[in-house]
């Protein structure tokens, strides 16, 4: 599958993992740049703006959590971070950061092409126009101006929160969201700590658009970290 | 002891005193008896503190006064030398007696204090050796984990490359090779540099193993220092590709009386840490000169961050990683600990210094030359 010339921003000081990412992501059709240094990359990525960036979390020059709030402070690009198993607290503090999904490493060309192409799709979609305007995504019909869902063609009921919790979920899609951002975007920021008002509302709100919700088709779990949204089941 | 037990005693001890003077009254006079009942007023108070030292001086008073004071038999005391005596014994009786009973008390009170003073080291000691296994323990589950995420970086950064490689090449039932055989290429390079490096991994473990049982065997012979230096250089082609080597060899310290795969691999571990450590782009001079007549040193200097002057003789230590590297840099610390065993069992030293520019690192080790064997 080719990506008609999409960008694609390489950081890892890693120089054989680095190589093996160029390969991989150019034989399926996107561009890409790379270098081995963090700080190299801030100036890079400002210079090249890509469509998608992927960067390791440990390196010597600059951690991957600071590259990407660093990023933040200038580019809305998604973010995937590469990252080795043990680094469940860093993950969570790299998606807090800015970071949009990770990939545990050692990982699979075709999971991670198929998380950059999500990411990018959606970095094309535009996003919903704003809070009145009807939007479809996936199997999801949403109109602001009226709090009303349909899921496959059929209404279904929801409280205000849950309404709530749906619409972050679908103006987010394919991104990893931590509990923290979760809460503290529906319930404020004082709600960040309170993780069990999340589970009862993800429970609620699966019940009532997921086929079977003990096998969730779109809202799936990330263990430790949070919650990804898919709107196609 | 009950207390009306040690009464008891201390009073019948004074009296079996009277009686025991009575027995020798014709050979004793009052002074002789005076002293003779002192001191067991003394005993007493010792043995049985004040109290019944107090009994055995009033009874030793009295009974001095009746049976041996003139006149004798009665209470009474006649003339002033008798009263003298009588009033120097009762004084000397109730003073010795109660600094005596006082200097025993004293005594059992420190004796107290001493078991005191002993049961709270013990439990100082026990306390330290609590906490000191504490802390080797804590330091033994932190040595662990840090281990445990130097394996897990080590082996699982080539992991990953080959694991991505290999996935990249089977997708799409192998397309990638028919339709850009150039990447495909590229990806079985690395799928091949990636095993060496976990096969060079293993191996660096068994060496610490064999140096660690003294199992390593030299086999010195004269070798080339440059064909050593581009040996180890190789191993990291690709590595080093980012950043410039210079090679200066002396021309008095061309040569080296040594295992030359060995100190190859005390080069590599030096080059490796030099590469890990410094920027990219950076510098890495490796350098070679005689030290005296009998060696020669070899001395690899990096633009990295250097290292700390207290921590110059631990980087040596195995698994020993410097706090600031531990998350940033992959390694196992077991590269130097190698080098300075190889190092060691040619009879030479190594040690850290300041790069000469002050910029990063300089790692010198010591081999002996090969005088006037300059020949491969």
């Amino acid at each position: 599958m080719t990506e008609n010339g999409a960008k694609i921003f390489v950081v890892d000081d890693e120089q054989q993992i680095v190589r093996v990412l160029k390969r991989a992501l150019e034989a399926a059709g996107f561009a890409v740049q790379s270098t081995l240094s963090a700080k190299n990359a801030l100036d890079a990525i400002q210079l090249w703006t890509p469509d998608v960036v992927i960067t390791d979390l440990a390196m010597p020059d600059m951690d991957g959590i600071e590259l990407c709030r660093k990023i933040r402070e200038f580019s809305q690009v998604p973010i995937v971070v590469l990252s080795v198993k043990g680094d469940e607290q860093a993950k969570v503090q790299a998606l807090d950061s800015g970071a949009d999904d990770y990939v545990t490493k050692p990982f699979g060309m075709s999971e991670l092409l198929a998380r950059v192409r999500a990411l990018h799709r959606r970095s094309e979609r535009a996003a919903p126009p704003n809070n009145e305007e009807a939007f479809e995504i996936g199997d999801f019909l949403i109109e602001p101006h009226l709090r009303r869902v349909q899921v496959r063609g059929k209404e279904v009921r929801l409280t205000p929160k849950e309404y709530d919790l749906l619409l972050y979920f679908a103006s987010n899609a394919d991104r990893v969201l931590t509990h923290r951002a979760i809460l503290a975007a529906v319930w404020g920021t004082n709600s960040s700590e309170q993780g069990e008002y999340l589970r009862v509302f993800v429970g609620q709100l699966r019940k009532k658009i997921e086929k079977n919700p003990s096998t969730p088709k779109y809202i799936k779990t990330e263990p430790w970290i949070g919650y990804r949204f898919e709107s196609a089941s | 002891m009950k207390k009306s037990a040690s009464y008891f005693l201390s009073a019948a001890t004074i009296v079996a005193a009277l009686l025991l003077l009575l027995g020798v009254h014709a050979h004793v006079n009052v002074a002789a008896a005076g002293l003779i009942l002192v001191t067991v007023v003394t005993i007493c108070s010792v043995l049985w503190g004040s109290g019944p030292g107090l009994i055995a001086a009033l009874i030793g008073v009295t009974g001095l006064n009746y049976f041996f004071i003139p006149p004798v038999h009665t209470f009474a005391i006649a003339g002033t030398e008798n009263w003298v005596a009588f009033i120097v014994f009762a004084c000397c009786a109730l003073v010795v007696g109660q600094l005596s009973a006082r200097a025993q008390d004293r005594l059992g009170q420190l004796e107290e204090e001493q078991a005191r003073a002993k049961v709270l080291h013990e439990n100082l000691q026990a306390a330290l050796r609590e906490a000191t296994n504490a802390e080797l323990l804590r330091r033994s589950e932190s040595l662990k984990s840090a281990l445990l995420d130097a394996v897990t970086h080590d082996i699982r950064t080539p992991l990953t490359s080959i694991k991505a490689s290999v996935t990249a090449l089977l997708a799409d039932d192998g397309e990638l090779a028919h339709a850009d055989p150039e990447s495909s290429k590229e990806l079985l390079q690395v799928i091949d540099e990636e095993t060496d490096r976990l096969n060079r991994f293993t191996e660096q473990m068994v060496e610490l193993a064999k140096l660690q049982s003294h199992q390593l065997v030299v086999q010195p012979e004269p070798s080339s220092v440059q064909e050593i230096v581009e040996a180890a250089a190789s191993c990291l082609e690709d590595r080093l590709r980012e950043r410039t080597l210079e090679i200066s060899i002396g021309e008095t310290a061309s040569h080296v009386r040594a295992d030359a795969k060995l100190i190859s691999e005390v080069m590599y571990n030096i080059l490796d840490n030099a590469v890990k450590y410094s920027p990219v782009g950076s510098r890495i001079v490796v350098s070679t000169t005689p030290d005296g007549s009998s060696s020669t040193v070899f001395r690899v200097e990096d633009e990295g961050p250097g290292i700390a002057t207290d921590l110059r003789g631990q980087v040596f230590q195995r698994f020993f990683r410097a706090p600031s590297s531990q998350r940033a840099v992959g390694g196992l610390g077991m590269g130097l600990a190698i080098a300075q065993g190889i190092v060691q069992a040619h009879g030479g030293k190594i040690w850290i210094e300041d790069a000469r520019s002050h910029r990063g690192a300089a790692v010198c080790f010591t081999v002996p030359a090969a005088v006037g064997e300059q020949h491969d």
